[in-house]
């Protein structure tokens, strides 16, 4: 298997013999796109043009590009973890043309040098960076950092990291005040003062001897984002949603017409609880991995609607912060190359919902949360695509990925399809 | 050597023992079994014999239990393997030196095998994959402690025979305990029916899943019980969400003479893993009456390491 | 691998002529059976000791205390099997301290398990003397142990053992010389 990535850079490349995929535009067809300057200038049968750098995609999908609205690298501040360009690698493995980063580095990215200094690290990179600034200084969780000097550096949202904004007065004040830059509030929702569970709360922590997190946690922060958002009548954003509860705390709101949106990790979509049993630390997530029937109502509703986006919540760790005994552990697992094979694996291939509703996930959804335009495969639309093999059964290893990240719950497993690579305005990199 | 034919076909399966959750009835009879044999040795004049001779154990205790590591010593001594002490905060390996790294260097001084007590869950499965040596779980935070599990069954069938059908009550943090989880599997393997009672918030709602009848009146408890196995109340375990005060707790779930008395069978016998909270969870004259197998567990303990260590540490000889 | 059946050694009959002269051969060399008493090693030198003591005690009219010995602790070669053995009860519930100590096995082989027997002894008590009485001797000694009571001397090749069944145990008396056959595949 040939797992290395090509990077190309090139004002004029035509992409030849993939089928092109955008169901939500009616578009299903083998046909050559040709990008100039960043810009989808021809599509048609057989194209040949002067000077134009050849690809040849037959066997490969074009789709829409992947927007991820959750990862954590470790630049700067954990560079042993991931850098800026092997986490943006990391990306374009996975499919991705734009990935937005989490606040949680070292320093907070809470001010616009930071931000300033995100962009100029990733400006070369295929995959665009898309800083997200924290909500409070620090992300200390008192008072709000400084929301409109990071607007104006060019964040794409607001997002509290791992923390959430801890009670209902502090995420009204947030989400009041962030609303004047018309950008989302991204929160982690849950309840403060539960304490520092390890494992979901159920059999499986009773089992393994550890603090467990009680869905309770997250039910009332969905609850409270839900009842917040409403009253200011502003648009929020929550991540990570685990629960049947929650999802069914959402589907409730969104009929009578709240604007919050949601979005789940493809961990949540594919694992239970019972899979953190042999001590692995890559199961061990934030929110934990939970029962088999919470995983198939948030299955469910990926599939029907009421969650917009998956996101990849690519959190890397080193050998070293695993090789200890597990409450001391970090949370989170490297998902960014693994993001669409899993979702596939437990939505499309399991028969819960169609492709077009997956892409939709990676695509459409997360680019409406940011306020973006779909990606399009029409002429004259921003080349933002996806790479696809539909049809490529391979097995995810560690150490041929591109993330530097070891903390993957999926060593040594094997998947049905798997993205092949990106193209972003100038920009491809295409595995092989 | 005699011509007989080949030695008894039994055995423990596993290598290590890091917990009762997956050792067989069987492979638990064998080793009180083997612990009875080794309960003779401790009562001859001669409480050694010389079966470890050449066998190095450590005994890596990353959390203060004087008791059990003394139990453990004294197993390993009467045994005659050598012994070493090693203590160390569990914080430390939290900051400096890693567990792994701590082990490793143990283990490179050419040893066989590893008793470790320390507060993180899993910490053991942990060791066992860091390491060739056999590793003994000594207690690895509220996830089991499964020598205390097995000395607690030594202790009930020397008492009662046959456990089938026996009703034994764990009364107290369950949540916090670092013995109930293995006492659960242990009793419930032997054929025994384990309840738990305490305090609501201080019982897992979910162990009823694993059939564990759930009691919050200990008087209830104490008449629909056979044994009661009392847990040690840990102060610093409790914040004011559990319950309100020791002295809100000794009325509430106190194991005291006048409930036994009113409530009792005349058989009903009390176990404690010790070290007991006299007038906490359970009242002086309790402890010290003809119903306490307290010090009987204390002895139980010894031979059921020693029965532990000679089953683990036999076999193939270690590859030097 | 298993075992074939190559000649019968002793029949019933002669197991019973066998245990009554080593009866004799013990009172004769102990003067009576002041201070004596008789271990069995586990299993069949357990029926075989049992054997001993009713036999001595028909010639006798006094009956010898009689106990029994596991001496699994004390094995040098238990950590080379790949399966631990099994305990077996030790019982002497005499106090061992200056009686004569008659040890009883049924086959002497190598030596290694009356050492073993020899040491668990020693742990127990200090005995005036202890004396070795087996069924049969079948040589390959590996260290200096002798013994004071023979039923039977009988050289084996190393692909031979010795069986000795017991009715108590095995639902069949008598002793067999058996030798090793490979196994049809």
């Amino acid at each position: 298997m040939n797992t290395e990535l090509n990077f190309l850079e090139c004002g004029l490349f035509l992409l030849k013999g993939a089928r092109l995929l955008d169901p939500s535009a009616g578009v299903d067809s083998c046909e050559d796109l040709l990008v100039e300057n960043g810009i989808i200038a021809r599509r048609g049968v057989d194209l040949e043009v002067e000077g134009a750098e050849v690809l040849d995609l037959q066997g490969l999908t074009v789709v829409p590009g992947f927007v991820d609205l959750r990862a954590r690298f470790g630049e700067p501040g954990r560079e042993d973890r991931e850098t800026i360009e092997s986490g943006l690698d990391a990306a374009a493995a996975g499919g991705y043309t734009a990935v937005c980063l989490t606040p949680e580095c070292t320093p907070t990215c809470d001010n616009a040098a930071m931000v300033e200094f995100l962009l100029a690290k990733s400006r070369d990179h295929a995959v665009t960076l898309l800083p997200l600034g924290a909500v409070t200084a620090g992300l200390k969780g008192e008072r709000l950092a400084d929301l409109g000097e990071l607007a104006r550096a060019g964040v794409a949202g607001y997002c509290e990291g791992n923390t959430g904004l801890h009670g209902a007065a502090a995420l009204r004040g947030a989400l009041s005040y962030s609303r004047m830059f018309g950008l989302p509030l991204f929160e982690f929702p849950r309840e403060a003062g539960f304490g520092e569970g390890q494992v979901h709360e159920g059999l499986v922590s009773l089992r393994m001897g550890l603090k467990g997190r009680p869905r309770l946690e997250e039910d009332l922060g969905v609850q409270r984002g839900i009842r917040v958002a409403e009253f200011e009548e502003a648009r929020l954003h929550l991540q990570l949603l685990s629960t049947a509860e929650s999802v069914e705390l959402l589907r409730q709101a969104r009929e009578r017409g709240v604007a919050v949106t949601a979005d789940c990790s493809p961990q949540h979509l594919a694992l239970s609880d019972t899979a953190c049993l042999d001590f692995n630390p890559s199961t061990k997530l934030l929110p934990p991995l939970r029962p088999e029937e919470d995983r198939q109502a948030l299955a469910k509703a990926a599939a029907d609607g009421v969650l917009d986006a998956i996101c990849s919540d690519h959190r890397p760790a080193m050998f070293d912060d695993l090789d200890r005994e597990f409450p001391y552990t970090p949370f989170g697992c490297a998902s960014l190359e693994t993001a669409f094979a899993v979702a596939h694996k437990a939505l499309v291939e399991s028969g819960i919902c169609q492709l077009d509703r997956l892409l939709e996930l990676f695509s459409a959804g997360p680019r409406r949360i940011l306020g973006m335009p779909p990606a399009s495969l029409e002429v004259g639309a921003p080349a933002e695509l996806s790479l696809l093999d539909l049809d490529c059964p391979w097995t995810y290893r560690g150490e041929e990925a591109q993330t530097l990240g070891v903390n993957s719950p999926w060593e040594g497993q094997s998947f049905a399809v798997r993205p092949a690579g990106m193209v972003n305005g100038n920009y491809l990199a295409l595995r092989g | 050597m005699s011509g007989m034919e080949a030695e008894a076909p039994v055995g423990l399966k596993h290598k290590h023992l890091l917990g009762l959750e997956d050792y067989s009835a069987q492979e638990i009879h064998l080793i009180l079994d083997t612990a009875e044999s080794f309960l003779d040795v401790l009562e001859r004049p001669i409480k050694k014999v010389p079966t470890l001779r050449g066998i190095t154990v450590v005994n890596l205790f990353f959390e203060n239990s004087t008791r059990t590591r003394i139990s453990f010593e004294m197993a390993e001594k009467r045994l005659s393997a050598d012994t070493v002490n090693f203590s160390a905060s569990s914080s430390s390996t939290q900051k400096g030196e890693t567990l792994r790294d701590t082990a490793a260097n143990i283990e490179a001084m050419k040893i066989d095998a590893v008793v470790m007590r320390h507060s993180a869950p899993g910490s053991c499965l942990f060791l066992s994959r860091c390491l060739d040596s056999v590793i003994i779980n000594a207690g690895d935070g509220a996830h089991e402690h499964p020598t205390q599990a097995l000395l607690d069954l030594l202790t009930l069938r020397r008492r009662l025979g046959s456990l089938e059908g026996k009703r034994v009550t764990l009364v107290g943090d369950i949540l916090h305990s670092r013995v109930a989880m293995s006492n659960i599997y242990g009793l419930q393997k032997v054929g025994a029916k384990v309840q738990v009672c305490g305090p609501a918030p201080l019982v897992p709602r979910h162990i009823q899943d694993l059939g564990v009848e759930v009691f919050w009146n200990v008087e209830e408890a104490i008449e629909n019980s056979d044994v009661l196995n009392v847990l040690r109340i840990q102060l610093e375990r409790h914040n004011a969400h559990h319950f309100p005060s020791l002295r809100e707790y000794h009325e509430e779930f106190g194991v005291t003479a006048d409930r036994l008395d009113r409530h009792a069978s005349d058989e009903l016998l009390v176990m404690h893993p010790g070290p007991i909270n006299r007038g906490v969870e359970i009242a002086s004259d309790v402890a010290d009456s003809g119903r306490s197998v307290i010090l009987e567990q204390v002895t139980n303990g010894v031979a059921v390491r020693m029965a532990v260590l000679y089953l683990l540490l036999g076999g193939k000889t270690r590859e030097h | 691998m298993g075992f074939r059946r190559k000649a019968q050694l002793m029949d019933e009959a002669g197991l019973s002529r066998t245990i009554t002269r080593l009866a004799h051969e013990i009172v004769e060399k102990n003067k009576g059976l002041e201070s004596l008493a008789l271990v069995g090693m586990q299993t069949r030198g357990v029926f075989l000791a049992r054997r001993l003591r009713d036999r001595l005690a028909e010639i006798e009219g006094v009956s010898p205390p009689l106990g029994s010995l596991d001496v699994t602790f004390y094995r040098d070669d238990w950590r080379m099997k790949l399966k631990q053995p099994d305990v077996q009860a030790t019982d002497l519930d005499f106090d061992i301290h200056d009686l004569n100590l008659v040890l009883v096995d049924d086959v002497l082989f190598t030596g290694r398990t009356v050492r073993a027997a020899l040491d668990a002894l020693m742990d127990l008590g200090r005995p005036a003397r202890i004396q070795l009485a087996v069924l049969v001797d079948r040589g390959h000694r590996e260290l200096p142990i002798r013994p004071d009571f023979v039923g039977k001397n009988l050289p084996t090749s190393m692909g031979e053992e010795v069986r000795v069944k017991l009715q108590e145990h095995d639902g069949e008396e008598g002793v067999w010389l058996v030798e090793k056959v490979e196994d049809e595949a």
